[in-house]
């Protein structure tokens, strides 16, 4: 691999311990993925949260402190498992605060903007047409690569906080052009998609076509058509959420908006191979699909979870309207998930008032995929979410219950404390 | 003595381990919901390693899926707890543990060129990984 003089300044030491670890690790891993070059990146998000990071990870990020390690690049970082402003209704375990404390700390010592979202990509870590990233989060990288055309991995946490640390990263898989090519043609049925656009659906609907999409592809670049034209941000937000847990890769090609795919051939790069594979999903395969979620088509529930990813302002202004004039059920929780930004827009704008005088909470900084489900609810609570990577992501998590569906469903179960879903 | 094969692969991560083989064919998360760090144990409902250890073994699976906080089980099994594999073969590596075995310095390979590792490679075979070198042995183990 060619190193620049910069490269080999920081390998030798003369930036300093911490660029010279970073190095030696990003130098390791390029040899390792065959990279010719590391290239300069624009950006970095790394991870925050205590659950998911534990010891090692609050290993790493104190041993980089000591050294002294900066970013060196725009920065931003994930969600952790709470309300920084209201985590006494967290009822957390008693460590698990003083240890996030000591992650953030550390994240604060580096320079890192404490963004604690998960969509940073519409707020405040945005990413350009051939941009280099180096970030974790499945939705945010498929949204940038997808939506955008900006060039990244979903990259692991060690590579990206290396990759703050020198601003560089070696110049492999998506930042690759040769290697954004689409490899599997997924057809969307025209019925499916004329079927989208009920109230407050958004999210389950294009989440779970998202995951269709992503099952059949896999590991392989899809190159998806008979998407519409004009796509709302929220119905790509939820589409490309699945870029993982289904998808290895974070490249969706959606024909006629990626700015790499205007056309299918463009999508391959010029010409599509003869012995290319061809799915479709049909509108039976999206509703079986979509029941799966559920493990019972109709139960009791004790909460609801949306906002994965992050609720815009305008889901937010959405929700307002559809909780306006009804009461959750006092043994039901209702939880709500945007990011700082979006929730202060709400403050001012009076939707947080709205959404909470229903019962509900809108929570900021907080995922429900970074709470100890396991020691706060126990297995035997049902949650209902509308977001497919939600319920793929927790559902290990002590093995909670989940319903699927709508969030207009969501919204009735938490008036009655029955879900049942009516959305197919 | 038993019948000993050679393979020869990519180096995702440098070094020498050997070890009792435990494969799998699907792809495998080390996330924190669905793996235990702490003790080595693969939770993932429905898989089929689940309730294995991964202990001490040379872990064969097909790459890395989920979430990308599963570079953060892999660490926390070597690194804190104990209880981590002694080497890693995949079909195809992703950089989320190929990440962290650089990290931590487990010994690491992909793309056997004669196939797919959890094709040549069966539960329970003795394996030895030089990945200094590029190559792995494996001893079949007796049926």
């Amino acid at each position: 691999m060619r190193l620049s003089d910069g490269d080999k300044r920081m390998l030798d030491g003369s930036e300093g311990p911490a660029a010279r670890e970073a190095m030696d690790h990003l130098v390791k891993l390029g040899e390792a993925f065959e990279a010719d070059e590391l290239v300069d990146i624009d950006s970095v998000h790394l991870f925050s949260d205590w659950l998911l990071m534990n010891e090692a990870g609050l290993r790493l990020y104190e041993r980089f402190v000591g050294l002294g390690a900066k970013m060196r690049v725009h920065s931003s970082c994930e969600p952790i498992g709470f309300d920084l402003s209201r985590w006494q209704e967290f009822n957390l375990p008693s460590e698990y605060f003083s240890k996030q404390m000591q992650l953030s700390r550390c994240l604060r010592q580096m320079g890192v903007v404490l963004t604690y979202s998960n969509l940073i990509h519409l707020t405040q870590n945005v990413p350009t047409f051939g941009a280099h990233i180096a970030w974790i989060e499945g939705n945010a990288t498929g949204w940038a690569n997808s939506v955008v055309g900006a060039r990244g991995n979903r990259e692991s946490p060690i590579n990206c906080l290396m990759a703050g640390i020198t601003g560089r990263l070696p110049k492999y898989g998506l930042l690759r052009d040769e290697n954004r090519r689409a490899q599997v043609i997924v057809e969307i049925d025209p019925e499916i998609i004329a079927s989208f656009g009920a109230p407050g659906s958004t999210s389950c609907d294009w989440s779970s076509l998202g995951m269709l999409v992503g099952d059949l592809a896999f590991d392989r670049i899809p190159a998806v058509v008979g998407l519409p034209r004009r796509m709302k941000i929220e119905e790509l937000k939820a589409f490309c959420s699945m870029c993982s847990p289904a998808l290895t890769t974070s490249l969706i090609l959606m024909v006629g908006i990626s700015p790499e795919a205007p056309t299918l051939e463009a999508a391959f790069g010029g010409r599509i191979p003869k012995d290319v594979e061809r799915k479709r999903v049909t509108l039976d395969e999206l509703k079986d699909g979509f029941a799966a979620l559920s493990e019972v088509p109709s139960t009791r529930i004790d909460g609801v979870l949306t906002g994965c990813p992050y609720k815009t302002v305008y889901e937010l202004q959405e929700l307002a309207g559809m909780l306006e004039g009804r009461r959750v059920k006092p043994d039901v929780f209702f939880w709500v998930y945007t990011d700082r930004a979006i929730w202060e827009l709400a403050e001012a704008s009076g939707l947080r008032e709205r959404i909470e005088r229903s019962g509900a909470r809108l929570y900021h900084d907080a995922c429900p995929v970074m709470i100890p489900h396991d020691r706060m609810f126990g297995p035997d609570k049902v949650f209902a979410a509308d977001s497919v990577k939600m319920i793929r992501l927790i559902r290990g998590l002590g093995k909670p219950n989940f319903v699927f569906g709508s969030l207009a469903d969501l919204i009735r179960a938490a008036e009655t404390g029955t879900f049942r879903s009516t959305r197919w | 003595m038993p019948e000993t094969r050679r393979y020869t692969g990519r180096i995702i991560s440098r070094g020498k381990a050997e070890g009792e083989a435990l494969v799998t064919r699907r792809p495998l998360s080390l996330m924190g919901s669905v793996f235990d760090f702490t003790t080595g144990i693969v939770k993932l409902g429905g898989h089929e390693l689940e309730g294995q250890s991964v202990k001490d073994r040379i872990l064969v699976y097909d790459t890395d899926y989920m979430s990308t906080s599963g570079t953060f089980g892999l660490l926390n099994m070597v690194q804190v707890y104990g209880c981590g594999p002694k080497g890693i073969i995949w079909r195809d590596a992703h950089n989320i543990c190929a990440s962290a075995a650089i990290y931590a310095g487990v010994p690491a390979m992909d793309r056997l060129r004669e196939g797919i590792a959890w094709e040549l490679i069966k539960t329970g075979d003795w394996v030895r990984l030089d990945a200094d070198n590029g190559f792995i042995e494996v001893a079949r183990a007796k049926i």
